[in-house]
């Protein structure tokens, strides 16, 4: 009974060893979002009475963005990784007039976040929002520009190649 | 170990396996994936609470006991204890929306929960063993107002039945209504009331509990009665933790030996123990987590009750024992695993999801005091870790020609 015992926990420990070995990278956005809490908490110098109120509204947002820019990206996935010998007009047209409503919505979204931000921040707070943004997006853009086969980025390529 | 709990754990590890290693799995060179041409739409994520599987063992080693009456204390021998936990929760309804002001997002959650419970108490002077389970299905609800207040209800219905004999199962139920008011990320306070039968008996105690410090950083927390913990999220992966809490269950037990010398074919077996000692929880990526617990037990506590004898002493329901005993304190191992499932909204700086998230796992399904943990919650960024990032951590996050 014992040895039996011992024969199932060491083919679980050895099951185990493999679930884990094959695990894929822990999903990266997040921890970007986590990241970007840091990288904006510390850009905007957020209160903790600020960042109690901002951060459940930031997420929001930022989940509707991902929802509405999911709309487009369908469509255009099918442009940009398509054979293109298949793809006919319609579908670049659809990708096209996907692309002009997703700028549209994601306008109006931001016009209507913008407002709820300017509840909670100050009006210098919400312009280093959007500019904290973007500094974020750039830094991702350093951390891409360190691919090791990127003859322009790594740590030893001259930095800022974008 | 029965077939069936073999078959489990062997389950419960290669789900991993069989879950997470073939997505992006390839033998072609460079591991090239094919290009995504997919024009279905990818599904937004509805919930901020993700499903979890969760799974664990709890033991210690045969050790001494001694109770009254002594006759029966000298027929059950010295006495150990193992219990294996498998429970599982999932969202079956999210909403969200904002107040009056437009800036306080409220929301509501509705969980499903269910929790099986297998308890291996040994008696060494007993010809053969029992297996007493614990098996029920749930729902809670959690209210998060948008402002400072939570609101979190439980109902745990159950059946508890020993598998040596079918003829002793009986419908249970547990509860926990807790209201929690967070001041800031350092600090929360929780008022409630329970109905539980962790410390061995069927139980009404208030709840109270005080946080201080952030749940994504450091933290000590005390919730009576579940547990006090002193908590370090060293990163991303890694959370280490001191605890102390009761383990216990009242469970039914067959009376095929005649420990009630009367006519009884169930009895009623009670146990508690309180549980010190130090946990090192691994999270391995974001859908699964494992922990390894070890320390003292301590106040250890057994009794067997009957409904006969207990028929004129009751009080709140609170059973009378005909045997009492205490057992020595020991060492005890204490391992287990989570799994989490889907995509959920994001919760990263939103310290009142991270309060949601600590009360769901704190008050576990199925009254075991045994959850899966705060893996879901992320680990607060630390300042360099920015400069830290390298192509690898980026490249899959989006389409490089997305960053215009």
């Amino acid at each position: 009974m014992r040895t039996r015992k011992h024969i199932v926990l060491l083919m679980s420990l050895l099951l185990l060893g493999a679930g884990l070995f094959a695990q894929p990278k822990q999903r990266a956005s997040e921890r970007i979002d986590a990241i970007k809490v840091a990288f904006i908490t510390k850009r905007l110098d957020l209160s903790s009475e600020e960042a109690e109120k901002f951060w459940p509204v930031y997420n929001d947002y930022q989940d509707k963005r991902d929802a509405l820019r999911e709309e487009m990206m369908a469509a255009k996935r099918k442009v940009k990784n398509g054979d293109a010998a298949v793809l006919t007009d319609a579908d670049y047209d659809a990708y096209v007039n996907a692309e002009l409503t997703y700028q549209e919505k994601d306008a109006a979204l931001m016009k209507e976040y913008v407002a709820r931000f300017r509840k909670v921040l100050s009006k210098r707070k919400v312009a280093l929002l959007l500019l904290a943004e973007e500094d974020f997006k750039k830094e991702l853009l350093k951390r891409m520009s360190d691919k090791p086969d990127n003859p322009g980025g790594g740590k030893k390529g001259p930095k800022g190649g974008k | 170990m029965t077939p069936a709990l073999r078959y489990l754990l062997c389950f419960l590890l290669l789900f991993p396996t069989a879950a997470f290693a073939f997505p992006g799995d390839t033998l072609r060179a460079g591991g090239d994936m094919p290009p995504d041409t997919t024009t279905k739409k990818k599904r937004a994520p509805k919930n901020y609470i993700r499903p979890t599987l969760y799974f664990s063992r709890y033991g210690t080693g045969i050790r001494d006991m001694r109770g009254e009456p002594k006759f029966l204390d000298n027929r059950l021998g010295n006495y150990g204890f193992v219990h294996y936990n498998l429970g599982f929760y999932a969202p079956l309804f999210t909403s969200s929306w904002y107040r009056k002001d437009s800036i306080s997002l409220a929301n509501f959650h509705l969980l499903f929960t269910f929790n099986t419970n297998v308890a291996h108490p040994t008696f060494v002077g007993l010809p053969e063993q029992h297996r007493l389970y614990k098996t029920g299905f749930g729902l809670r609800a959690i209210y998060n107002t948008g402002k400072k207040s939570i609101w979190f209800f439980d109902a745990s219905p159950y059946a508890v039945g020993d598998r040596l004999d079918r003829g002793t199962r009986q419908p249970r139920y547990a509860s926990i209504l807790v209201w929690n008011w967070t001041h800031s990320p350092n600090f929360s306070f929780r008022l409630g009331f329970t109905r539980t039968f962790i410390f061995g008996n069927r139980l009404h105690l208030p709840m109270i509990g005080i946080r201080f410090g952030r749940l994504d950083d450091k933290y000590i927390s005390l919730q009576f009665p579940r547990n006090i913990t002193a908590a370090w999220v060293v990163n991303k992966n890694v959370t280490l933790s001191m605890f102390s809490k009761p383990f216990g269950g009242l469970y039914r037990f067959s009376n095929k030996d005649s420990l009630y010398p009367a006519n009884e074919p169930v009895i009623q077996f009670g146990r508690w123990e309180i549980t010190s000692g130090f946990k090192a929880d691994f999270n391995l990526g974001s859908n699964f987590s494992f922990f390894v617990s070890s320390g003292y037990s301590w106040n250890n506590r057994i009794n067997f009750a009957s409904y006969k004898f207990d028929k004129n002493d009751k009080f709140f329901g609170i059973v009378r024992p005909f045997y009492k005993a205490s057992v020595d304190p020991g060492l005890f191992s204490y391992f287990g695993m989570s799994l989490r499932f889907g995509k959920s909204k994001r919760v990263a700086g939103d310290y009142r999801l991270y309060e949601v998230i600590d009360m769901n796992n704190t008050f576990d399904p199925g009254d075991n005091n045994d959850g899966p943990g705060n893996g879901q919650i992320p680990a607060k960024a630390k300042r360099r870790e920015m400069e830290r990032l390298k192509y690898k951590d980026v490249s899959d996050l989006f389409d490089v020609t997305d960053l215009y």
